[in-house]
């Protein structure tokens, strides 16, 4: 759902403190409800914090672009840049979209914290003031998460929800382990887990049919969307399938038994703002992901 | 509940119980209603993979079409129609398993037509002889098709019958009609359709009133000083003159959705979401609404005005209309619900066509603060505090609140805080006959009318009428793009309160 950028009012800059940034928020605020007939409407649902090393900066902002009409939130992204000079550099972004029908428009906020130094070591303490408050937090983890690591561990204490995407991890099953020993702590996402959903409710509906009695499943995909689709037969079925994996770049195949499965129609796009997008909108945990990675990294 | 414990890989999946091999057979196949809605519908839950795996629609209606012809049609209905993008390869799907038979279906070869074109499909595509049977046809060809429906019923499957609206045209008529589908299948297979009740903004009604815990503390008699509901209409009546001139507004809107929203805006919390649950607390209202006095009801009918800057012609001069037409384009009423809850509280209620804008909302207006520490002059901007509820247009809620005008010295005015449902999810809402066809499919019946109700609305509305039946009204009485006639609003002034009007 294209919807029209209506104005963008932004602020930014070097050596500043988080009070600089609560207040630039404010003004952008008030500049941007100028225009329309009532003040934008900011209409938010979350906190929307994402953490995202160097290599994954461009994937980041390309993401959030197809995301911010669609949930308006407060967006903090977090570039952590331990190399650099301690202090913190910021820019913030009102963005105005169209309400389709309505006169008004909806504003979503867009925060970003460059953390240089020592300051991407206590990642809390800079985001907790610029939470929205009584609202859920979703922390968006680009990459493998430094399991253990402080900045992890801080931002999972403050997280609602952790959303990885374990495609971007180059061990798994092996980090499924670590990222179980989060569960009991904070409701996970996965958006490669997202993208099995297809193929999740195409073999449900084999059911009892050819899975009952099952033996092996073929599945010809990136690797973690394998050993999700495995890990969760496994699971949901009590006992082991032989799980022989193709390596693809989508999941292009399965089959159980040698018997192609039809795939499932999906209505999203499956763009990365799409998955992203469908994981912000879960609140709850998910148990029968979480069955599905311990049975995966087993 | 069963399939769910024996397919431990639905555990998650959305919707937990798809539903069963089916065929989907609409009566009056070639009518408006197939095209615009029922269509449309049936693409949205293609697209969205929730129809069934064996799946067939049959359509049927007296002009001669062949499939081919069927289909094509329907596709451009989706492509106008549909909240999609068309994507050729799920219509292609569809258009598949899409078939139709033009025969009457009240003469004996027309039915033996259609049977031996079920048992085909069932044969082709596996649908087990499940029949939902859509009948989406006029009141007066209901009877026959019910009759004869039931009469061939096979064992082989199970049977649903969804009925459009409006359910008789009376209270007897609407008995009749119960009993006789109660002769072929039993409640819990007949689907009545109101439509509304299918609509998110409907639905978030009771999410508002039940899944919050401010609410309802405050939701009666102590502290509503009364609710208003609006169901408006800028358009006329179309290509329904033959229908509306029967029917009128009372038995177009009031008689099934005002009732409904009424019903809802009123119940007492169900234990569950249960359909029993929900219905017995909807018919519990429907059965404490007083007849309304003659002086607490007052029907209208449009003369000729303008509406969006457009000029359109009075109700009497539409194509199929009388010139001495006394049927009742607008109709409000006051009603009490009697009960611990609401006793004293009126619920104002109105519906019409040509009014100033296209609204349907439920406006519940709390009493005012009972003392006012401030000045009066600092106050008189302060209206009392509204929860709106909006149906349509802007889907959302809105709460109406007093706060302070910054600046010096203490000056108070009403402020809006506003939900907006397009401006929090941003994902577009589903089409009401999407969840409501998907709900039939399923067999679950929670937002469909039970007999009782239907019968409990029309016992209200039979009231109403008789009583009309007495009088002869001065039509038209309001102008085309206003919000009806001058004596609707004294209905509500007399009590020293006003409708709102935006």
């Amino acid at each position: 759902m294209a919807t029209p950028l209506a104005h963008q009012e932004e602020w930014s800059g070097e050596n500043v403190r988080v009070t600089d940034v609560e207040k630039a928020l404010c003004e952008l605020r008030e500049a941007s409800a100028h225009e329309t007939e009532g003040p934008d409407i900011r209409t938010r649902v979350m906190t929307h914090i994402a953490w995202v090393p160097d290599e994954w900066h461009e994937a980041a902002l390309e993401t959030l672009a197809g995301l911010a009409e669609r949930h308006p939130s407060r967006a903090i992204l977090l570039f952590p840049a331990p190399e650099a000079p301690d202090g913190l550099d910021a820019r913030a972004v009102v963005l105005a979209f169209t309400l389709p029908q309505a006169r008004r428009h909806i504003a979503a906020e867009v925060v970003e914290l460059r953390l240089r130094g020592r300051r991407g070591r206590v990642p809390a303490s800079i985001v907790t003031p610029l939470l929205v408050p009584d609202l859920p937090v979703f922390v968006r983890w680009r990459g493998r998460p430094p399991f253990g690591a402080q900045e992890l561990e801080q931002l999972v204490d403050l997280a609602d929800r952790l959303v990885v995407d374990s495609g971007e991890w180059p061990d798994v099953p092996a980090a499924y382990g670590e990222l179980a020993g989060l569960f009991g702590r904070v409701a996970c996402s996965d958006i490669a887990w997202r993208r099995t959903l297809p193929w999740r409710r195409a073999l449900a509906r084999l059911w009892p049919g050819r899975l009952a009695e099952a033996r092996e499943v073929r599945i010809a995909s990136p690797v973690a969307e394998a050993c999700l689709l495995g890990g969760w037969l496994n699971s949901r079925l009590g006992r082991r399938l032989e799980l022989v994996h193709a390596e693809a770049p989508t999941i292009e195949a399965v089959a159980v038994d040698g018997e192609a499965v039809a795939a499932g129609r999906s209505i999203e796009e499956e763009t990365t703002s799409d998955l992203l997008s469908a994981e912000l909108d879960e609140l709850g945990r998910d148990e029968v992901y979480e069955d599905a990675v311990r049975a995966s990294a087993e | 509940v069963t399939e769910l414990a024996e397919n431990p890989l639905l555990e998650g999946l959305e919707p937990a119980l798809p539903p069963e091999p089916c065929v989907l057979v609409v009566f009056g196949a070639s009518g408006d209603l197939t095209r615009r809605k029922i269509f449309p519908a049936l693409y949205a839950l293609a697209l969205r993979d929730l129809l069934p795996e064996s799946f067939a629609v049959l359509g049927i209606a007296r002009t001669e079409w062949a499939d081919e012809e069927f289909r094509s049609r329907m596709e451009t209905a989706v492509r106008e129609f549909g909240r999609d993008e068309f994507r050729e390869e799920v219509w292609e799907e569809l258009a598949s398993a899409t078939f139709y038979v033009g025969t009457d279906f009240a003469d004996e070869s027309g039915e033996d037509m259609v049977a031996a074109r079920l048992t085909e499909i069932d044969h082709e595509r596996g649908t087990l002889g499940n029949r939902v049977y859509y009948l989406a046809v006029p009141p007066d060809a209901m009877e026959v098709l019910v009759r004869e429906l039931g009469e061939r019923r096979s064992s082989a499957g199970w049977g649903r019958l969804i009925v459009e609206k409006p359910f008789g045209r009376d209270l007897e008529s609407a008995r009749r009609l119960n009993e006789l589908v109660h002769r072929h299948f039993t409640e819990e297979e007949v689907f009545r359709i109101d439509h509304y009740l299918g609509k998110e903004t409907v639905q978030n009604t009771l999410v508002l009133r039940f899944a919050n815990g401010i609410f309802e503390p405050i939701w009666n008699r102590q502290f509503i000083d009364h609710v208003q509901i609006t169901v408006a209409e800028s358009l006329g009546i179309e290509q329904r003159a033959a229908f509306y001139e029967q029917a009128g507004a009372i038995r177009d809107i009031f008689q099934n959705h005002l009732l409904q929203l009424v019903a809802l805006t009123g119940m007492e919390p169900p234990i569950d979401f249960d359909a029993d649950s929900v219905r017995n607390e909807k018919v519990k209202v429907l059965r404490a609404i007083r007849t309304p006095s003659s002086d607490e009801v007052v029907r209208g009918q449009y003369g000729q005005g303008f509406v969006e800057g457009e000029e359109v012609p009075a109700y009497r001069e539409e194509d199929g209309v009388a010139p001495d037409s006394q049927t009742e384009t607008y109709v409000t009423a006051k009603l009490y619900v009697d009960n611990w809850r609401w006793a004293g509280t009126p619920f104002y209620v109105r519906t019409g066509k040509r009014l100033a804008r296209r609204e349907t909302t439920i406006a519940i207006q709390f009493k005012s603060a009972p003392h006012l520490p401030f000045e009066q002059t600092e106050t008189e901007e302060l209206r009392p505090n509204l929860l709106l509820i909006h149906v349509q247009p802007d889907e959302g809620v809105s709460l109406a609140v007093g706060a302070k005008v910054p600046g010096q010295g203490m000056k108070i005015r009403t402020v809006h805080m506003d939900f907006l449902y397009g401006g929090t999810f941003r994902t577009g809402l589903p089409e009401a006959y999407e969840r409501l066809l998907l709900d039939a499919m399923r067999g679950d019946a929670t937002l469909f009318t039970r007999a009782d109700e239907v019968e409990e609305q029309w016992k209200l509305v039979d009231a109403i009428v008789e009583r009309w039946k007495r009088e002869r009204p001065e039509f038209p009485n309001y102008e085309a793009g206003t919000w009806g006639p001058e004596a609707a609003d004294d209905l509500i002034e007399r009590d020293a309160r006003s409708w709102r009007h935006h």
